[in-house]
């Protein structure tokens, strides 16, 4: 009976509540529309934004003051019709051919002139001028020979001083064996140049880096000096003749040019043994 | 035990259980339904307002987009005038709090174009109101404003503005400070810019602001160059009849109408009227082929060194006098009056009338503009004097936009159509016009008028692989009554590219003086020419001709006849 009695109201709050829920979702909607219509607003306020600084950039930016501009300091001028090309053969007329490497470098010859001796030189001078320039292919492979010169500096000072003297006799066997092994006559001019300086610095050399020094050192110098550096500290017999060998050649190169190089390149090979040997 | 002894009184009532039980679910129906009611009457309401409200909001958003006012452009979209809320600064002097001495004297120093003593008078008036300046940049607004005075008050207001300035300012017109068009454009153009349905589409001129800028400033340097009193230039599409470029020079700020000269308010282009001299001369060379008069550019002519007409009371005298018998091509390339006019005079004046009123040149030039000014003609006298005059550009006033529809007639293949501001497109079909000259008229003249550049009076005008063709003209002005030899109105009308013409240029100085440069000449080869060669220079490639030196223009019938000359 109860439940009869408030079937009605039962109706009621069952209508009240969907209204409630319509209202909700009407609700929703209003706040959705309000969010949408304050996104128009922006778009709107950005467009008119847009427009008054299109404005203003046109107004800044207008005809007569960028001719003013340009009068007074671009100074640019209208194209000329030889600057306006009508069709591809023109076009095609302008392109440059720049020489590739290759073609450039068959072009680059080397010249290198042949100073006779001195008494030669004296007299004729002239009609000799024309036979003396040599045309020669640009692979001169002399400047490889310069960095094994130039670390041959370190030579310990006192020790081949009293070595060379009885070595001198066997340095001129190594120097004649050695033009035989190195055929390349064109190195010589080069390695004569560095020998000078090399057998100067000889005497500053500090004995304190042979290691570091004797490792890279394939080359004759560095070889040589390696060996007289540890003769001081371990002087044995077998070790110091070769190494008396390589020191005095080193000093000696200034007198006979030629020899310096293939000497030392020679006695590198000996001196390697024969420093393992001072260390055992 | 308080609840024990309410008890009681409910046992006691309990006989009338039943009517009273009925009563309270009675009662408490009523209120059910009253809240049932109110919460019917709350969702109706809610759905009638979902239902039914007007969402006008949508459209009043839209609104601030559309300009009040509708937007000029040019040919390509450049704004050319627009319509801006600018700042307003006005007073209400009754409502005065400060001391006015003191508040003129700051007011002048921020805005000088008013006295402190102007700006004082205003403050003492006692009106309720009045504007202190309509056009105020936010700089100076919140200059003002920090004087703090509450009587003055600030808003915003729309204003006409034209971002290019002095450009076009003769095409454009300008408006009144309400907001309507009083001259050029803005004027004809009223209905269309304000009416609201249409205010959101800017109007689209044929003009190209580029060429506008091209023009304006080669006439503006070469005026001050040869201190002219004025200038003129029109650009013109010869096929459609498009204006691309009008000026008027001394120039004035359509921003600022009121501040300009009142000599830079007159538009020479349209309204000014000039007797145009030898540009004169290809028409009454055109009009005698299309007669059957003249055959051939080789045809003869006698010409003297002076020609005595009316009976020996006129003499016809040229600047280059041939003194033999010279061809047509020979007249036309050194611009000889005493030949032109012997072959006016076989035209006659009856032809002569009829094919100028054909060109529209009896009548104010055909163009929207409403500054069009009353071509100047011999009327009633017009004898055979007037037609030898007529014939080389004398006893004839029309304005320099005439001259750019008759040129654009003579190179188009001889059809007339009137000049136009509007760009053509979509609802502005071009015109179908009427036949003037015959197309083969209009193709042979086309050799004669390039000769002029190549060979003759207008050297100076060809801007090399542009293939010009055109015409000098030097009028002396009527000074106090008579011609005088000192003021003259140099004028080039000319045509590019040759080969297959599509625009033509005029370009007109008011009084150019000799200089130095010009070895004391102040003919039209000298002064004017020079502008159009810079002009097409400039704007020739912009306009899609690419200048090509291997092209020319036909001159296969014309060159047979002055190569003689040469060898003489």
């Amino acid at each position: 009976m109860i439940a009869r009695g408030f079937k009605s109201v039962i109706w009621v709050a069952t209508v009240g509540g969907a209204a409630l829920c319509c209202y909700m979702v009407s609700l929703r909607v209003a706040t959705e529309r309000a969010d949408l219509a304050k996104v128009e607003v922006q778009i709107v306020t950005a467009k008119r934004d847009i427009r008054s600084l299109q404005t203003e950039l046109g107004t800044r930016g207008r005809l007569t003051q960028l001719e003013q501009w340009n009068s007074d300091v671009l100074a640019l001028s209208a194209p000329t019709s030889a600057q306006f090309v009508n069709d591809r053969v023109t076009l095609a007329r302008l392109e440059r051919h720049d020489p590739s490497v290759e073609q450039q470098s068959a072009n680059i010859r080397m010249a290198s002139a042949e100073i006779p001796a001195p008494e030669t030189t004296a007299a004729p001078a002239a009609p000799k001028a024309d036979p003396a320039p040599k045309l020669l292919p640009a692979i001169a492979p002399a400047p490889a020979t310069a960095p094994m010169v130039r670390r041959a500096s370190y030579t310990p000072t006192p020790a081949p001083a009293p070595a060379s003297t009885p070595a001198g006799s066997k340095a001129k066997p190594a120097a004649v064996a050695s033009p035989a092994a190195n055929p390349p006559v064109k190195a010589q001019a080069a390695a004569s140049k560095k020998a000078t300086p090399a057998a100067s610095v000889v005497a500053s050399a500090k004995p304190s880096t042979p290691l570091a020094a004797s490792k890279p050192a394939s080359g004759s110098k560095a070889a040589a000096v390696t060996a007289p550096a540890k003769t001081p500290a371990k002087p044995v017999a077998v070790a110091v003749k070769p190494a008396a060998k390589k020191t005095q050649t080193a000093s000696a190169a200034p007198t006979p040019v030629k020899t310096a190089k293939p000497a030392g390149a020679s006695s590198a090979r000996a001196s390697k043994p024969t420093g393992g040997e001072g260390h055992r | 035990m308080t609840a024990l002894a309410i008890n009681p009184p409910r046992i006691g009532s309990a006989g009338t259980k039943p009517e009273g039980l009925s009563l309270v679910y009675q009662r408490l129906m009523m209120i059910m339904l009253v809240f049932a009611g109110v919460t019917t009457l709350v969702v109706g309401r809610l759905v009638f307002l979902q239902l039914f409200t007007d969402r006008g909001g949508d459209a009043s958003i839209g609104n601030p987009l559309i300009p009040p006012r509708a937007d000029i452009v040019d040919r390509n979209g450049v704004a050319l005038a627009r319509t801006i809320d600018a700042w307003s600064i006005a007073i209400h002097p009754n409502r005065l709090l400060g001391n006015p001495d003191e508040l003129a004297e700051k007011l002048a120093a921020l805005m000088p174009e008013r006295s402190a003593d102007q700006y004082r008078a205003i403050l003492k008036s006692g009106k309720s109101f009045a504007f202190l300046s309509r056009r105020a940049v936010p700089e100076l607004v919140a200059a003002v404003n920090a004087l703090g005075e509450p009587a003055v008050e600030f808003s915003r207001e729309p204003k006409r503005l034209y971002p290019q300035t002095g450009l076009a300012a003769h095409v454009l017109g300008w408006t009144s400070m309400e907001g309507h068009g009083v001259a050029g454009m803005e004027k004809v153009l009223e209905s269309r810019l304000s009416d609201p349905s249409l205010r959101g589409t800017p109007v689209a001129l044929s003009i190209d602001a580029r060429v506008q800028a091209s023009l304006e400033t080669e006439l503006a340097a070469a005026m001050a160059k040869f201190s002219a009193i004025g200038a003129a230039g029109v650009v013109m599409d010869i096929q459609t009849g498009e204006v691309l470029a009008l000026t008027s020079l001394p120039q004035l700020n359509p921003n600022a109408p009121g501040q300009a000269m009142a000599e830079a308010g007159f538009n020479r282009a349209t309204l000014g009227v000039y007797e145009l001299g030898s540009t004169f001369k290809p028409f009454t060379v055109a009009m005698a082929m299309d007669s059957g008069i003249i055959k051939s550019f080789g045809q003869m002519y006698n010409c003297p060194r002076a020609l005595p007409v009316g009976g020996g009371k006129f003499t016809i005298t040229d600047t280059h006098p041939f003194g033999r018998a010279c061809s047509v091509a020979e007249i036309m390339k050194e611009s000889s009056n005493i030949g032109t006019a012997q072959i006016a005079a076989q035209v006659g004046s009856q032809r002569q009338q009829a094919f100028l009123r054909a060109m529209g040149f009896m009548e104010p030039v055909s163009i929207e503009l409403p500054e069009r000014g009353r071509t100047l003609t011999p009327g009633a006298n017009w004898g055979d004097i007037a037609t030898m005059t007529v014939g080389f550009g004398h006893g004839i006033a029309v304005t320099p936009l005439h001259l750019a529809t008759g040129y654009a007639t003579l190179f188009n293949g001889g059809i007339w159509r009137p000049a136009t501001l509007m760009k053509m497109g979509p609802g502005h079909p071009i015109p179908a016009g009427h036949r003037v000259f015959t197309e083969e008229t209009s193709r042979r003249m086309r050799g004669l008028l390039r000769l002029v550049v190549t060979d003759g009076t207008g050297r100076k005008a060809d801007a090399p692989g542009y293939r010009i063709g055109g015409k000098t003209g030097t009028a002396e002005k009527i000074v106090g009554g008579h011609y005088t030899s000192a003021a003259v109105v140099t004028t080039f009308a000319g045509v590019f590219p040759m080969d297959a013409p599509r625009y033509v240029i005029i370009a007109m100085l008011d009084d150019p003086k000799a200089t130095p440069d010009t070895y004391g000449f102040h003919t039209a080869g000298w002064n004017v020419a020079p502008v159009v060669s810079k002009v097409v220079a400039r704007v020739g490639s912009l306009l899609g001709i690419a200048p090509d030196p291997s092209r020319e223009a036909d001159m296969s019938e014309v060159l047979p006849y002055v190569h003689r000359e040469a060898e003489h």
